[in-house]
């Protein structure tokens, strides 16, 4: 199963992450102030990774030439989406991790954003949530570019609205992790944001039920 | 056919809803204030704030919803079709680009149109309202759209659909919202697509914040900004001409 998902994913799927996760060592490498260095660090990390993530997952399930096969098949609809979702959230992990090894390789110190265990949730859990966010808008919408959008305008809105949504809604912030790392309510709002990411994942599966919609 | 896509409508009409939300509620959720109308000397420049805020999000609708128009027709086979029929590559690639253009275009107008006139029907602005707004569209929103439609129909031939819409949504961010001093930016230079420069050098809106420079941009520095973006969108679909030409070549 996963060995078949592999095989028909997308190529870009494993390039283009690998390659910008190069571009983001590079970029590092040449800064030598050691706070730019760690800015870009932490921009790869913290907003890069999730955004890849959102737009791929949006094109994970339904960008399939043989989806209509695949769907006449006793291949169960959870399998399909874990299988897809996982091989990419794989190659996205495999990606931060190598990344984060080359940057303590070079001395970038990431220890502002906390702990080994807060550095990976700082970016694992806006990359969970902008992948099942861009997911569950393509099988909602039942075309992957509406999923691609839901995750570009999530993050988009993210950036440019810290203040707004830190006053008002602190807990659905996904860039608290690495951009306010003191805060007191972090793991509150991690908790919330990964149960909201659960959600949307089961939305999607029971979207995905209704397979009729997607062919 | 892209102006009944259903992707386009729902972006869009999460995007209205939001904007209404934002003009029509009172602090702090919005910006109306009851008794603090624009004054018939604002207009011009409340035209030019009101559709800059515009082009923070609609753009990136623009550009990733258009990004798979002409790989569809690709992957479809639809262009064989079309390249069995007299239709020369440069009027399919003009036609293909204007549709699209349109078909973004169009409602974010009738749309902008409809708040200008209950702005005015409320009183909250002078009649004047209702031309400064057409001409900022013209000025501010147009520009922006034919640049990011031109390059979302000619990249994807070269990059992934995915790759593109991360890399586009970076520069979208990049080279609008980051300030120059800050980071390596586009912000502030001729290829600012924010509108920025039309709505200080034709609509005397505020200088941003991201820009703290001696100068303000003038009048020129708009028409400059507006002439590079169209040279811009005009060398991609150059570049998209040629790239069908070749293809037929070798077919």
């Amino acid at each position: 199963m996963i060995r078949y998902a592999w095989i028909t994913s997308r190529r870009e799927l494993l390039w283009f992450p690998a390659a910008l996760a190069g571009l983001f060592v590079v970029i590092a490498w040449m800064l030598p102030h050691p706070h730019v260095r760690f800015t870009i660090a932490r921009g790869y990390l913290g907003f890069f990774v999730p955004l890849l993530a959102g737009i791929s997952a949006a094109y994970a399930v339904l960008d399939d030439p043989a989806l209509e096969l695949r769907f006449s098949t006793r291949v169960r609809h959870v399998s399909t989406l874990l299988t897809r979702l996982g091989i990419l959230l794989g190659v996205q992990a495999a990606c931060a991790l190598v990344f984060q090894l080359a940057a303590a390789a070079m001395g970038i110190d990431l220890s502002p954003l906390g702990g080994l265990a807060a550095i990976q949730r700082a970016w694992l859990v806006p990359t969970m949530g902008l992948a099942a966010t861009g997911l569950f808008g393509s099988l909602a919408s039942a075309q992957c570019a509406t999923g691609a959008f839901v995750a570009s305008a999530v993050w988009l809105v993210q950036i440019l609205m810290k203040g707004w949504i830190l006053a008002n809604g602190p807990r659905t912030y996904l860039f608290m992790g690495v951009l306010e790392p003191g805060r007191a309510d972090l793991r509150a709002s991690q908790l919330a944001l990964s149960l909201a990411s659960v959600a949307l994942l089961a939305g999607s599966w029971w979207l995905l039920r209704r397979q009729e919609r997607y062919l | 056919m892209s102006l009944r896509r259903r992707a386009l409508w729902i972006a869009y009409g999460l995007l209205f809803v939001f904007h209404a939300v934002v003009l029509f509620s009172p602090p702090p959720l919005g910006e109306f204030v009851r008794g603090e109308g624009i004054g018939r000397a604002e207009a011009w420049s409340a035209a030019g704030r009101f559709l800059a805020a515009l082009n923070v999000f609609f753009p990136l609708i623009a550009g990733i919803l258009s990004a798979d128009r002409v790989v569809r027709d690709l992957r479809l086979g639809m262009r064989e079709l079309q390249e069995s029929t007299p239709l020369l590559p440069a009027t399919y690639v003009l036609a293909k680009y204007l549709g699209v253009l349109a078909s973004y275009l169009l409602p974010l107008f009738a749309w902008v149109l409809g708040v200008a006139v209950v702005v005015v029907a409320i009183g909250h602005a002078p009649l004047s309202f209702l031309y400064t707004v057409p001409v900022a569209f013209l000025a501010i929103t147009v520009p922006a759209f034919a640049f990011v439609v031109a390059f979302s129909i000619a990249c994807p031939i070269i990059l992934p659909l995915p790759v593109y819409q991360v890399l586009f949504t970076g520069y979208w961010f990049w080279a609008n919202f980051v300030p120059p001093q800050l980071f390596p930016t586009l912000n502030g230079t001729l290829l600012t697509p924010s509108g920025m420069f039309a709505v200080q050098g034709f609509f005397g809106g505020p200088v941003s914040e991201a820009i703290r420079g001696p100068d303000r941009y003038g009048p020129l520095d708009a028409a400059l900004n507006i002439g590079v973006l169209a040279a811009c969108a005009a060398a991609a679909l150059a570049a998209l001409v040629a790239f069908f030409r070749r293809r037929t070549r070798l077919a």
